[in-house]
Formats: structure tokens, C-alpha cells, sequence
């Protein structure tokens, strides 16, 4: 193993340890009346072991810290040193140059944090007492080296058996090999599906025990898929970990009382939907500690407990993960949205909304009602910009408030961002791929069901609902077979309490896709999430729905065009079959 | 046939140091995070050596010591703890528990290439 290996595995390992830390610190505090020792041990062990590779490493000024550190700890676990709130807050604070320290190592950026000799006297202060090791500087005793001896004592070789295997209980992979296996593993699917199709058309004599034999294979090859996508699967433990410390700090800064509880961490989430949900999530708990819950005496005016209740929960249903955040607070002020939307303009004064119309308000962009600008939140990131990291992920984010009582903000996120289910449609030679969980309904219009609103606008009108349509050629800049709507589908798709009708020709079959991003290629196109390799070897690109639905608000009924000279002819692929028709034109 | 050195650490950071000596002085090295589960694979296995850390959660090294010294096939496997206790008492409780020595962390890999040598040395040539 190479050193840099060596230093990336201690970096993990100490931002697991420091992580770990802060967490029993903070359950320490909840528990403040009986301290559980168990909780000083496992702060204890985590700095000891911080300290030993630090030094091993040759980071001196973290292992002298850490040496600091666990002085105190030393005399938390003898019981010489009581656990006072005063007492949390420093170990707090060294958790966070323990940070900082460790992020300068890793940048190996010279300079120390700015509190770090004023933290190192406030530990060695704590640490004086008749428990107190070497006179209380750490520094010379630890960098100082351990050596090594025997007791002299001699002892016999033991038996000799044969190896055993050792089990690791984990196993630590590089991202980019799993990645490797994933791409691997669906075009094993790809080429499997390939067969299948060829076998279709294959003569009786053989077929049914060819077909046998790709069934077979076709488990297999699913089977594999689904165990390789599940390593890339992360607890998002790691994500809801990093909450209560936020949470406390938060709250302490307003003076409100707020208990976290999380559920479901167990929950496991695709590695890159873990990096990305991590800032919404964040944003969608300090709205709620700076928006939704009062402060003590307001909750006890309005006969509530003074302790506000903040709940995080996780959990899966069906192929979609759900995020709740959820307080117990005062719930969406509708006059006061109300009253910030027509100053906005958002709204007529005279208009008659409803409760639903009102709080979908929420979501646009620069909304904001909160009066005062707190430290945290008002930074100019709204709910817009947590909606649309939600949705960049292919989730929906949804709110229920009731007044008084709370506000519940629900996240749905796929399950996986590399699989999808999709319908697959014909526009004049093009497939393309739309995920079946956006669709609403197909149909083919009646003459007369297609009207143009405006100059170009054109709206479908289903059951009484006028549903702005979009014609599908016309945004991919492609000859269909039919102009006229009642020879062709409409497709209706909902995003975000919106529908869009979009005109293709005909409807093909549904079937899962691996999604091959084009952005590694190409420039991120608007309409489009991706392509896939269908099971003939062709392309299809993936329509991106919010993207679609986007587009229709933008310009209501005029299909922008996604207008580019060159034809997308090739997608990153390894099956030998990267050339196509085309999927059609970015 | 190579020695095989079994390593009870439960910083994997420290394990991959070790590890990384041991193996490059031709030993095999076999790990374990944790006194608990060392023990249960020390049950099926007799390593020529045991190098174990002291602090661990679920059992610590001392008491690993103890365990694997009433085991028959282990009663004489020579075991080093790995301790960065400038403290004598730990040293005294290991050998008490039946240790045969001590590498003090932070170790530089000569030390520990030498001491290794030495205990294994001294018995069979690795």
C-alpha cells in the first residue's frame, strides 16, 4: 500500500473517528443527569486511536491535540472530572479543531486553526489534577516514540495448523471500480437482451432450449445487476449523522428547544444521491428550526410543550426512497404568503387561491417570508433551490401544514439513478425513452380535441382540463410521420402538480434502460437526462420530464427548440455497438 | 512456509501500517478489528504470532491475552501488545495476562520488523 493510500485510509478512518465522537458527546448531553460511561469510553477510545496513527504519520501537531484531548478524558472516565454543560461545549469545540485540524493536514496547507493554542490551555487546565499523566504537555511524551521490548520470558512456538480464512466484515472499494462493474453489468443486460431478441427471431428446431438457457441468463444478469448497484448503496446514516450537532447549534443560537429524532438511518441510498441530498436536507431542517418552531414561551402560550419536536425519517416504498422532515411548529402562515406573494406580484389582490395554490407558492424562486434575516437561513437559498437539487435527482418534494401544528416536508428520490423504467415512444425514425413513473395517461385526441390557445400555443383538452401540449418533433427538430394530433398519441406527463402533453407518433414498448449520461460528452441538454443502448443496438435518448414541463412553462404551447447542428451519433459504450441511427439530435 | 502474524487493531489506519511492514518482511498477516471477534477465529487457526492493540471496543487486549493463553492450541503463540501507554501498568497487567512483549506506538517499521524478528526469531526462523 502506498503512503498516499495509507494517508487516504487515515483521513477516512479519522473523520469516522471525530464523527463518531461528536455524535456520543452529543448523546452524552441529552443524557446529562446519568452520563452513561460507556459513551466517555467510546469518545475516549476514538481520540486515543486518533492520536496513535496521527503520530504513527507524522501529523505531530494532531496527535499533541489529540493527546490534550484525551488527558480529559482520562479523568472523565475516572470519574475525577465531573460532566458539566460547560465541559460539553469544549469537548465540542475540540471535536471542531480536531476538524479543522485534520482538513489542514489533508489540504497540507500550512498554519493552524486561530484556536487551537487557546483550546490546547483550556484542555491542559481541565487535565491538571493528581490524574493528570507527564505534568499535563503532551507533546514531548507522545512524539517522543514508544520503543519496543520483550518481558523476558521464553514461549514455545504454538501448533501449526493450515490457514484459515479472515473475514473482513467490510470491505472498502474505490468508487470508480464499482462504477466499472456497474457500466460491465448493464451491458451484460444490454447484451443479454440483444440475444433474447435474436432468439425471437431464430428458427423452432433449437429455440426453446436457447430460450431456456437466456431466461436463465436473464435472471442471472438481473441478479448480478441489482448485488453490484447494491454496493454502491450507502446508509444514509452518514447523512443523518451529521444533524444533531447542526440542530444544537441552531437551536442554542435562537434560544428554542428543539429534539431531533431521526429514524430509518439503515435506509440505503445510491452513493451519489447521498452526496447530493445532503444540502437539501440540511436546508430543509434549518428552515425548520428558524421558521417552524417558536421559541419556548410561544409554544407554551399556544399549549404546547416548550421542547419543539423536529422528527427526520427515512424510509422505502415501492421503488422510491422517502425523506420526511417534519416539526412540530407553526405551520405555513397563509396570509402572510399570501400577503409576500402579491407583494411579488405572484398574486392579484382580489384573487381567491386555494390552501394547495397558496403554499405551492412556497416553491418559487426568491420567496421568502421570514421577517428577519438569521445567520443561517436568508442567505439568499430558497425553497427553489431545494426543490430543484430534489428534482435534479429525479425526486419530488412535497409539503402538508396544518396550522399550529406543523408542516411535514416529504422527499421522494429512485431508489437508483442508474436503472430506470421506461416507455418507449416513436417520433417520425427516433425512439426515445420517458420514465414510466411520470406518466399520467395516453390517448389519441379526437379531431377537434387539439385547440390553439394563444398565437402558437396549443392545448389538449381532457376531461374539461385544458393541458398545454408540447409537439415532441418540433422540440427535437425531427420529421414526424403525422402532423396532424388525432393520427398520433398525446402523452401525458405530471411533474410537479403540472401536466404537459407531448405529441410523438406511436407508443413502443416499456422496458428498463441503463442511463448513460451524456453530460461526460456532451453539454447538459435541457429535455433530455441521458440515452440508452436499446436491445437492437440503437439509441434512444431519455426525456428529462421537469425538464419538458420546464420548457412548456417557459414559453406555454411554443415548443422551444433544442436546436444543435451535430447529430448525437455515439454514446460511450463498450458493447461494440456505439454507432446507431441515432437517437435523434441534441 | 511463511509465518503468519495475526494483527488485533481497531484503527485500520494502524492495521494497513503494520500490514504494510510485516508483509513486506515476507510475513503472512492475518487481522481482526477487535479482541471479540479475534478470538473467535484464533479458535481455528494458530497464527505464529499475535500482535494486539489495548484498547478495543468489545475486548480489550489484556483480556484477549488472558483468553487466548487458556486456549491449548494458543498457550504458547508469543503475543505482543501494541500500546502507546507510556504507563508501566499496562505493561505489567500484559505480562501478567501472559504477554510476551510490547511495541510502544508510535513505532518506527525497523522497531517493529526487528522486534517481530526477534520473537519469531528466536523460536523458528520466519
Amino acid at each position: 500500500m502506498s503512503q498516499d493510500a495509507t494517508l487516504r485510509m487515515f483521513f477516512e478512518e479519522a473523520t469516522d473517528l471525530v464523527g463518531d465522537s461528536e455524535a456520543a458527546l452529543l448523546r452524552l448531553e441529552a443524557a446529562s443527569g446519568e452520563p452513561d460511561p460507556g459513551l466517555v469510553n467510546r469518545i475516549f477510545r476514538n481520540v486515543h486511536t486518533l492520536k496513535g496513527t496521527s503520530a504513527m504519520l507524522g501529523l505531530d501537531r494532531l496527535a499533541a491535540f489529540a493527546h490534550s484531548l484525551e488527558d480529559v478524558l482520562v479523568r472523565m472516565r475516572k470519574g475525577a472530572q465531573a460532566i458539566t454543560p460547560g465541559l460539553v461545549d469544549t469537548l465540542l469545540a475540540s471535536v471542531d479543531v480536531l476538524r479543522r485540524l485534520l482538513e489542514r493536514a489533508r489540504e497540507g496547507s500550512g498554519g493552524e486553526p486561530e484556536n487551537l493554542e487557546s483550546m490546547l490551555a483550556t484542555l491542559r487546565a481541565l487535565s491538571v489534577g493528581p490524574a493528570a499523566r507527564g505534568g499535563g504537555d503532551g507533546s514531548g511524551t507522545i512524539l517522543a516514540g514508544g520503543g519496543a521490548g520483550l518481558f523476558g520470558r521464553a514461549s514455545d512456538d504454538g501448533g501449526h495448523d493450515p490457514d484459515h480464512a479472515v473475514e473482513a466484515a467490510t470491505v472498502r472499494v474505490p468508487i470508480e471500480k464499482v462504477d466499472s462493474l456497474v457500466n460491465l453489468v448493464g451491458e451484460l443486460v444490454i447484451t443479454q437482451s440483444m440475444i433474447a431478441r435474436l432468439v425471437a427471431h431464430l428458427g423452432p428446431d433449437r429455440a426453446r432450449e436457447l430460450e431456456e438457457a437466456v431466461a436463465q441468463m436473464d435472471r442471472h444478469a438481473r441478479e448480478l445487476q441489482e448485488r453490484v448497484m447494491a454496493v454502491r448503496m450507502l446508509p444514509i446514516r452518514t447523512v443523518f449523522g451529521r444533524f444533531p450537532r447542526l440542530v444544537r447549534d441552531l437551536a442554542h443560537a435562537q434560544g428554542k428547544q428543539v429534539v431531533l429524532e431521526a429514524s430509518g438511518e439503515d435506509t440505503e441510498l445510491d452513493k451519489s444521491v447521498i452526496e447530493q441530498i445532503t444540502d437539501p436536507l440540511t436546508h430543509l431542517l434549518r428552515n425548520a428550526i428558524d421558521h417552524g418552531i417558536e421559541p419556548p414561551e410561544a409554544r407554551r402560550a399556544a399549549g404546547k410543550p416548550g421542547v419543539g419536536h423536529l422528527r427526520l425519517r427515512a424510509y422505502q416504498e415501492g421503488g422510491n426512497i422517502h425523506l420526511e422532515v417534519a416539526d412540530d411548529g407553526r405551520g405555513l402562515d397563509r396570509d402572510r404568503i399570501a400577503r409576500k406573494a402579491e407583494e411579488l406580484g405572484l398574486l392579484t389582490a382580489d384573487a381567491r387561491p386555494s390552501d394547495d395554490e397558496i403554499f405551492g407558492l412556497i416553491w418559487e424562486p426568491g420567496f421568502s417570508t421570514a421577517d428577519t434575516v438569521s445567520q443561517v437561513s436568508g442567505r439568499g437559498v430558497g425553497l427553489d433551490v431545494v426543490r430543484r437539487n430534489v428534482e435534479t435527482l429525479g425526486g419530488s418534494i412535497t409539503v402538508h401544514t396544518e396550522r399550529g401544528r406543523g408542516t411535514t416536508f416529504d422527499v421522494r428520490l429512485p431508489l437508483t439513478l442508474v436503472i430506470l423504467d421506461g416507455q418507449s415512444l416513436r417520433v417520425g425514425s427516433h425512439t426515445y425513452i420517458l420514465p414510466l413513473a411520470a406518466i399520467v395517461e395516453s390517448l389519441r385526441p379526437r379531431p377537434g380535441q387539439v385547440s390553439r390557445v394563444f398565437t402558437d400555443a396549443e392545448v389538449v383538452v381532457v376531461r374539461g382540463e385544458a393541458v398545454p401540449m408540447i409537439r415532441l418533433h418540433r422540440v427535437f427538430d425531427i420529421a414526424p410521420a403525422t402532423e396532424d394530433p388525432s393520427q398520433g398519441i398525446v402523452v401525458i406527463v405530471e411533474h410537479g402538480g403540472r401536466d404537459v402533453a407531448l405529441l410523438v407518433d406511436e407508443l413502443g414498448g416499456q422496458q428498463q434502460v441503463v442511463i448513460k449520461s451524456l453530460e461526460a460528452n456532451f453539454q447538459k441538454v435541457t429535455g433530455v437526462a441521458g440515452a440508452t443502448i436499446l436491445s437492437d443496438g440503437g439509441v434512444a435518448l431519455i426525456l428529462d420530464v421537469p425538464g419538458l414541463v420546464a420548457l412548456s412553462r417557459a414559453r406555454p404551447g411554443g415548443e422551444p427548440r433544442i436546436v444543435t447542428s451535430q447529430p448525437v451519433v455515439s454514446v460511450a459504450s463498450s458493447a461494440g455497438h456505439s454507432q446507431s441511427d441515432g437517437g435523434g439530435r441534441r | 512456509m511463511k509465518s503468519t502474524v495475526f494483527v488485533v487493531e481497531d484503527s485500520r489506519t494502524m492495521r494497513a501500517l503494520v500490514r504494510n511492514v510485516l508483509e513486506g518482511d515476507g510475513y503472512e498477516v492475518r487481522e481482526s478489528a477487535d479482541g471479540r471477534a479475534a478470538l473467535d477465529l484464533l479458535h481455528s487457526m494458530s497464527p505464529d504470532l499475535v500482535i494486539t492493540d489495548i484498547n478495543m471496543p468489545e475486548m480489550d487486549g489484556i483480556t484477549l491475552v488472558r483468553e487466548l493463553r487458556k486456549l491449548p492450541a494458543l498457550h504458547r503463540t508469543p503475543v505482543l501488545i501494541l500500546t502507546t501507554e507510556s504507563d508501566d501498568t499496562v505493561k505489567a497487567s500484559a505480562r501478567a495476562a501472559g504477554a510476551t512483549g510490547w511495541i510502544g506506538k508510535p513505532f518506527h517499521p525497523d522497531q517493529l520488523s526487528q522486534i517481530v524478528a526477534r520473537v519469531l526469531g528466536r523460536e523458528r526462523p520466519g
